[in-house]
C-alpha cells in the first residue's frame, strides 16, 4: 500500500511542477469589471453588485447547496442514538456572558447582512456571524432547552419558506416582462442603505437561512456528539 | 506571481495530505487545505495589479470584482461538503469503531 | 400575459428549484403527488416552445456579457428531454415505495442543476453545477446508512472533490489568462496541463473507465429509484459539457485523447461486466462501457446515444433493482433459483435488446450510426464492445422467468415505449444493409461468447481508494502528454 501512495504522491509531484512552470508563463491583463456595475445595480460595493446582480444565478444555487447540506445532515444524523448525558456548563458568569456574545452576534450579524451593498459584508458572512454567538448559548443551556427554543420543526418549515420566498422573488420580473433575476425595484441613490433595489432584501433573507442553517447543523451535532 | 505560487504549494499540501495519509478525518482536514489553496489563488488572481477592494467609496484603481465574487460559492461548496463528509465518517466510525481507510477496505475484500 | 421566449432558458432552472422546497414544506404524498406532476408538465413544456424557437441565447437579467450565459440548442434539447423522462418516471416508481420527503426535495434540486448544465455556457458555472449533483448524490447513496453505503459515498466524495477543486483551479488559471469565464469568449491558447485539468474532472462525472471506479460500488448498493437516476441522467452531465467545451475552438484538439480514453472505457467496461457475478453491478459496469461510446461518438452522434442509453438503462436498473428488492439477492446464481416474474422479464428483454442494439430498438440506430463515423481502429474497438455487450446482457437474460399474474407498472411502460418508438421511428437513419449484417454477426459472435467462455472472478483491486488516485493522476498526466505532442 505504502509503495502505491508513494507512486501517487510522486505522479501529483509532477504535476504540481507542470502547473508551475505553466503558470509562470500566464499574462495577464485586468478586464474592465467596474465601470458601470454601480449604474446597473445600485451597489457601490461591486463585488456585492457581481454576487447578487449579475451572477445571482451562482449564488442561488450556491443557496441551494448550503441547504441540502443543511438538510443531508439532519437527515443521517436523525437515526443516529442521542447522546444521553449532555453537560452544559451552568456557571453564572458564563451563562451571563454567552448570553450578552449571543446578542451581539446577531446584531452585528443582522448589521453586515443588511448592509452588504454598501461596505464589505454579505448574507453569507452575516448569518455565519449571528450563527457562531448561538453556538456558544449552545454550550451553557440543557438539550430540553435548546430543543424547546430553538425548535427543529420549525425552523426548517422558516428555511424552506424563506427559500421559496427567495426564489419566487427572482421569478416576480417575468410577469412585468423583465428577465428573471433582474433587479426590478427601483436603485435609490447609491450608497445609502436603502439602494440597490433586492439586493439588501435578497441579503438579509440569505443572512437569516444562513443563520437558521448554520445553528440548525449546530444543534444537531451537539445533540448527537455532545459539546466536548 | 509570487501569489500564485503560494496558492499552488498549499494546493500542492493539500493533495499529498490526501494521498499519504491513512486516517480519514487527517484526509479530510487535507481537502480543506486543498480548497484553501484555490481561494488563496482566486484572491490573488483579483489583486495582481491592484490591490484596493472595489467598495466606490474609496479611490481607485480598483481590485478586480469577478474572483472574490465567486470564490465565495466555492467556499461555501467547501462547508457543505465538509459537513456532510463529516457525518458520514462519524456514522462510520460508530458503525466500524474505526477511521483507518486501510481497514475499511479490507473489511469491504472480506465480505467478497 | 406573454412571457418573452428569451426567458425561458433560465425558467428551466427555475421553475423545478421553486417547486423544490415546497417538497418539505407539504409532507403529505398527495401533495408531493400533485407538485412532481406540476414539476414534470411544466418543464415538458418549457422544453415545447424553446423546441420552436431553438437556438436561444440568454444572458441572465439581462444583462448581455456580464450576465452568465445560457444556450438552448439541439444538444440541450436531447439532454433536458431524458433528464425530465428519468426523473419523472422515477418519481412515479417512488410513490409506490417508502421515501422520505427529503428524496423528493433532492431530486427535484437534481433536475434544475441537470438542466442547467445542458444549458450553461459559463466555467464557474458549470463548476457549481458539478459540485451541487455530486453533494446531492452523496446524500442519494447514503440514504441507507449502512456502513459499505456510507464508505462507497465517502470514497466518492473523496475522490470527486479533489477533482473538481482541480477543476476550479483550471477555471481560475483560464480566467486569469483570458479574463472572461464565458466558454464562447475564450481565446488565445490554453496551455496543455490546464487543459487536461478541466477535461479530466468531467471524465471522472461522466464515468468512463479509468478515473471513475466509484461508479459501480455506488451505483450497485443505492435504491433502485437512485440507481436508474445516477445511471439514467447524472453520468450524462459530463458527457453534455465535454461536448460543450471540445466544441470550442481552443479546447477542439483535446477530442483525440478523450476519443481514446472512451474506446478504452467501451473495451474494459464490458470485460469487467462479463466477469462480474452481482446483476447490479453488471449493469454499473456496463453503463462504464456505453458511457465510453457516447463520449467517442461526439457531440452530434454521441447525444443521441446518451439520451438512448438513459432511457434503456434507467428500464435496466427498474427491472433489475426491483427484483432485488423483491428477493434480497444480487447473486445471479441466487437469482437463477428465484427467477424473474413473466411480466417484469418481458421488460427487461425490451431493455436488453435496446443496449444490445438489435433493430427495431432504440440502441441499433445510435449504435450503428457512431460505429459508422468512427476511424477503422475506433470502428474495431467499438464493434468488439458491443459483442461483449450482448454477451454480458445474455448472462442478465439467462436468469429466465416464471409464471405469474400480468401487470403492467407504468414506469417499466414509459421506459419500454420510448425505446419501441425510437427504434421504429428514425429506423432509416441507421438501416444499410450492412448495418443489418453486422448487427447480427455481433449478436451472434455474443451469444457464442455467452455459451462457451465461463466468466472468471476478477478481484475489485481497481475500486480501492489509493487506486483510484493513481488512476486519476495517471489518467491527467497522460492526457497532457497526448496534448503536449499534439501541440
Amino acid at each position: 500500500m505504502k509503495n502505491i501512495r508513494l507512486i501517487s504522491v510522486i505522479l501529483f509531484g509532477m504535476f504540481i511542477v507542470m502547473l508551475l512552470i505553466s503558470a509562470e508563463t500566464i499574462s495577464y491583463i485586468q478586464p474592465d469589471n467596474v465601470t458601470g456595475a454601480v449604474k446597473d445595480t445600485g451597489a457601490i460595493n461591486v463585488i456585492a453588485a457581481y454576487y447578487l446582480g449579475y451572477r445571482l444565478f451562482d449564488t442561488l444555487f450556491e443557496i441551494l447547496v448550503f441547504t441540502v447540506a443543511v438538510q443531508g445532515v439532519v437527515h443521517l444524523l436523525g437515526h443516529m442514538p442521542t447522546l444521553e448525558q449532555h453537560k452544559p456548563m451552568r456557571e453564572k458568569a458564563i451563562i451571563i456572558y454567552t448570553d450578552l456574545i449571543f446578542g451581539a452576534s446577531l446584531i452585528t450579524g443582522m448589521y453586515i447582512a443588511v448592509a452588504g451593498h454598501i461596505s464589505a459584508g454579505g448574507g453569507f458572512v452575516g448569518g455565519i456571524v449571528g450563527a457562531t454567538g448561538a453556538v456558544l448559548v449552545f454550550l451553557t443551556m440543557p438539550m430540553e432547552d435548546i430543543e424547546k427554543e430553538f425548535n427543529h420543526t420549525y425552523m426548517a418549515i422558516w428555511e424552506m419558506c424563506i427559500l421559496a420566498t427567495i426564489f419566487a422573488l427572482v421569478l416576480l420580473p417575468i410577469f412585468i416582462g423583465m428577465y428573471p433575476m433582474k433587479n426590478f425595484l427601483p436603485l435609490g441613490t447609491p450608497g445609502h442603505i436603502v439602494s440597490g433595489g433586492i439586493i439588501p432584501i435578497v441579503d438579509t433573507l440569505i443572512g437569516i437561512k444562513v443563520l437558521i442553517g448554520a445553528v440548525t447543523i449546530a444543534q444537531t451535532f451537539i445533540k448527537h456528539r455532545g459539546v466536548f | 506571481m509570487i501569489y500564485i505560487a503560494i496558492a499552488v504549494v498549499i494546493f500542492a499540501i493539500g493533495g499529498i495530505g490526501i494521498i499519504w495519509k491513512d486516517n480519514i478525518l487527517l484526509k479530510l482536514l487535507s481537502l480543506g487545505i486543498m480548497n484553501a489553496g484555490v481561494v488563496v489563488l482566486f484572491v490573488s488572481i483579483a489583486g495582481l495589479k491592484h490591490r484596493i477592494p472595489a467598495i466606490l467609496n474609496t479611490n481607485g484603481p480598483y481590485a478586480d470584482p469577478l474572483p472574490q465574487a465567486v470564490i465565495i460559492t466555492s467556499i461555501v461548496i467547501g462547508f457543505a461538503t465538509m459537513s456532510l463528509a463529516l457525518v458520514f465518517t462519524m456514522l462510520i466510525s460508530l458503525k466500524k469503531g474505526t477511521l483507518s481507510s486501510k481497514k475499511l477496505q479490507e473489511d469491504i475484500d472480506r465480505e467478497h | 400575459m406573454s412571457i418573452d421566449i428569451h426567458v425561458y432558458p433560465s425558467l428551466l432552472t427555475l421553475v423545478p428549484m421553486l417547486f423544490a422546497p415546497l417538497f418539505l414544506l407539504f409532507r403529505t404524498k398527495v401533495i408531493h403527488k400533485i407538485l412532481a406532476t406540476l414539476t414534470v408538465l411544466l418543464d415538458l413544456l418549457i422544453i415545447y416552445k424553446l423546441m420552436l424557437a431553438m437556438p436561444i441565447d440568454e444572458y441572465t437579467g439581462g444583462w448581455i456579457l456580464r450576465g452568465i450565459h445560457l444556450r438552448f440548442d439541439n444538444l440541450s434539447l436531447i439532454y433536458t428531454l431524458l433528464f425530465v423522462t428519468v426523473i419523472g418516471t422515477s418519481w412515479i416508481s417512488s410513490f409506490k415505495k417508502n421515501y422520505p420527503p427529503l428524496f423528493y426535495f433532492l431530486t427535484s434540486i437534481l433536475l434544475s442543476t441537470l438542466n442547467t448544465s445542458a444549458i450553461t455556457l459559463d466555467l464557474f458555472n458549470i463548476y457549481v453545477m458539478l459540485e451541487l449533483s455530486s453533494i446531492i448524490a452523496y446524500i442519494l447513496i447514503a440514504m441507507k446508512e449502512n456502513w459499505k453505503h456510507l464508505w462507497a459515498s465517502l470514497k466518492y466524495l473523496m475522490i470527486s472533490y479533489f477533482a473538481f477543486t482541480m477543476y476550479l483551479t483550471a477555471v481560475g488559471l483560464i480566467y486569469m489568462h483570458t479574463g472572461t469565464l464565458d466558454i464562447t469568449r475564450i481565446s488565445g491558447e490554453i496551455s496543455p496541463i490546464i487543459a487536461s485539468m478541466l477535461i479530466v474532472p468531467l471524465l471522472l462525472k461522466s464515468g468512463v473507465f479509468p478515473v471513475s471506479m466509484w461508479l459501480p460500488a455506488a451505483h450497485s448498493l443505492a435504491p433502485t429509484e437512485v440507481s436508474a437516476i445516477l445511471s439514467g441522467s447524472f453520468v450524462k452531465m459530463g458527457s453534455i459539457v465535454i461536448f460543450r467545451l471540445t466544441s470550442t475552438p481552443i479546447l477542439k484538439h483535446a477530442y483525440i485523447p478523450i476519443t481514446f480514453i472512451a474506446l478504452l472505457s467501451a473495451l474494459i467496461g464490458v470485460i469487467l461486466a462479463y466477469n462480474e457475478s452481482n446483476v447490479k453491478r453488471i449493469l454499473a459496469f456496463s453503463t462504464i462501457s456505453q458511457m465510453g461510446f457516447v463520449l467517442a461518438g461526439g457531440p452530434i452522434y454521441g447525444s443521441l446515444h446518451a439520451f438512448n442509453h438513459g432511457i434503456f438503462k434507467s428500464l435496466l436498473f427498474f427491472t433489475v433493482g426491483d427484483q432485488v428488492e423483491e428477493t434480497g439477492h444480487y447473486d445471479i446464481k441466487a437469482l437463477k433459483h428465484a427467477k424473474f416474474p413473466m411480466y417484469r422479464y418481458i421488460f427487461l428483454l425490451i431493455g436488453i435488446l435496446g443496449i444490445a442494439g438489435v433493430p427495431l430498438f432504440s440502441g441499433f440506430i445510435s449504435k450503428s450510426i457512431i460505429i459508422h463515423h468512427m476511424p477503422l481502429y475506433g470502428k474495431i474497438a467499438l464493434i468488439l464492445a458491443s459483442i461483449g455487450t450482448v454477451a454480458s446482457m445474455a448472462k442478465l437474460a439467462s436468469i429466465g422467468y416464471r409464471k405469474s399474474i400480468l401487470k403492467i407498472p407504468s414506469h417499466y411502460l414509459i421506459f419500454a415505449t420510448i425505446t419501441v418508438f425510437v427504434g421504429i421511428k428514425y429506423i432509416n437513419y441507421a438501416l444499410s444493409s450492412w448495418a443489418l449484417i453486422e448487427s447480427f454477426i455481433v449478436i451472434a459472435i455474443g451469444l457464442a461468447i455467452f455459451l462457451m467462455l465461463h466468466p472468471k472472478h476478477i478481484p475489485r483491486i481497481l475500486e480501492k481508494l489509493d487506486i483510484m488516485v493513481i488512476e486519476y493522476m495517471l489518467t491527467l498526466i497522460s492526457m497532457w502528454a497526448i496534448l503536449y505532442i499534439q501541440r
